[in-house]
């Protein structure tokens, strides 16, 4: 005998972001971000039997629509990660140099995307995403000179010559 | 044609503290150190983070070089004190027992390039303090160097 199978779709979430473009996302890879699935669940959504058109989206409103993008593509590729024990990172050593190689190539962006995708993250609530973003920049200031770390991320060098000497005595100890 | 930009000034500068310290917490203290050099912004949030208040750096470049870093709510000049009339080890170690009641978290960096480190000052220093070991690479070095050392490993500093 041959029975029909039945193809269930997977349950689907609308996100908005801060300049109203809705995303739809499925309900497994949005679960990542603490913050929507806390709001799904609070919601009583899972139990919601509407169509995904008539469903409420859900605003985010420090997320614009590129960075939302992002999160989402982060968070497809991050579907099958287990959970993270946030009280087994804390006490894991704090490396840099285990990034995965896919988060490597999509973080090689603009400083500009990299810290607007660590605001994301953090608002949303998606460790996983932070953490990497966070290791991205620490790794972009990791052995590098005052100097180098100023013309890396723009700074401007507001100190006087005596205030930096002073900087620099009391930084001595640390230097090789 | 209007072009939203939802953050047209975000920097390194400009990035909120919390998100800032959570970069930071991924670096070694050596590194948050010469964040402070960069800019006067800089300088005040890593300043106000309570990474690196009151540190107090203690050189014993007779045989080694030991650099206690001692994150209190004392004023370090007292410690500095303290440091000037102690000569050893241990009579350091007893003192900052004795006055720093109200320590927050130490730090401990340890520099073996200038002259080996005593196993046994080293085990003298490890049990009398809860160490924050930022320098992990180093630490691993020593855990593996002198076995019978357990060095326990705290935390960095808190993510705020």
């Amino acid at each position: 005998f041959l029975f029909p199978i039945k193809m269930t779709s997977p349950r689907m979430i609308k996100l908005t972001s801060n300049d109203d473009k809705t995303f739809e996302v499925e309900r497994d890879v949005i679960k990542q971000s603490v913050t929507v699935n806390t709001l799904i669940t609070d919601l009583n959504m899972d139990d919601e039997d509407v169509s995904v058109e008539n469903q409420m989206a859900i605003p985010l409103p420090n997320v614009d629509a590129a960075t939302l993008e992002m999160v989402i593509t982060w968070c497809k590729q991050h579907r099958e990660d287990p959970p993270r024990n946030e009280e087994e990172e804390e006490k894991k050593e704090k490396r840099t140099d285990d990034i995965p190689e896919w988060d490597k190539t999509f973080l090689d962006v603009e400083q500009s995307v990299l810290f607007a995708l660590i605001l994301a993250a953090n608002y949303m609530d998606i460790k996983g995403l932070l953490d990497n973003c966070c290791k991205t920049v620490a790794n972009m200031i990791k052995g590098k000179t005052p100097d180098e770390i100023r013309k890396h991320f723009n700074i401007k060098n507001d100190f006087t010559p005596e205030e930096e000497e002073q900087i620099r005595k009391e930084n001595a100890w640390c230097e090789d | 044609f209007f072009i939203f930009q939802s953050s047209p000034f975000l920097t390194l500068e400009t990035l909120p503290r919390e998100n800032l310290y959570r970069i930071l917490s991924f670096l070694t203290i050596r590194d948050r150190m010469i964040i402070r050099e960069c800019s006067k912004s800089m300088k005040s949030s890593i300043e106000e983070s309570d990474i690196i208040a009151s540190n107090v750096i203690l050189d014993f470049d007779a045989h080694y070089r030991l650099d206690v870093i001692v994150n209190c709510d004392e004023d370090s000049s007292q410690l500095r004190a303290l440091y000037n009339k102690t000569d050893s080890i241990e009579s350091l170690v007893d003192s900052l027992k004795r006055s720093f009641r109200r320590v927050k978290f130490t730090t401990l960096r340890i520099s073996s390039k200038i002259h080996p480190i005593d196993e046994e000052m080293l085990a003298k220093i490890t049990d009398s303090f809860a160490f924050d070991l930022l320098d992990l690479q180093f630490i691993s070095f020593l855990q593996q160097r002198y076995q019978r050392i357990n060095i326990k490993l705290i935390d960095t500093f808190p993510v705020r």
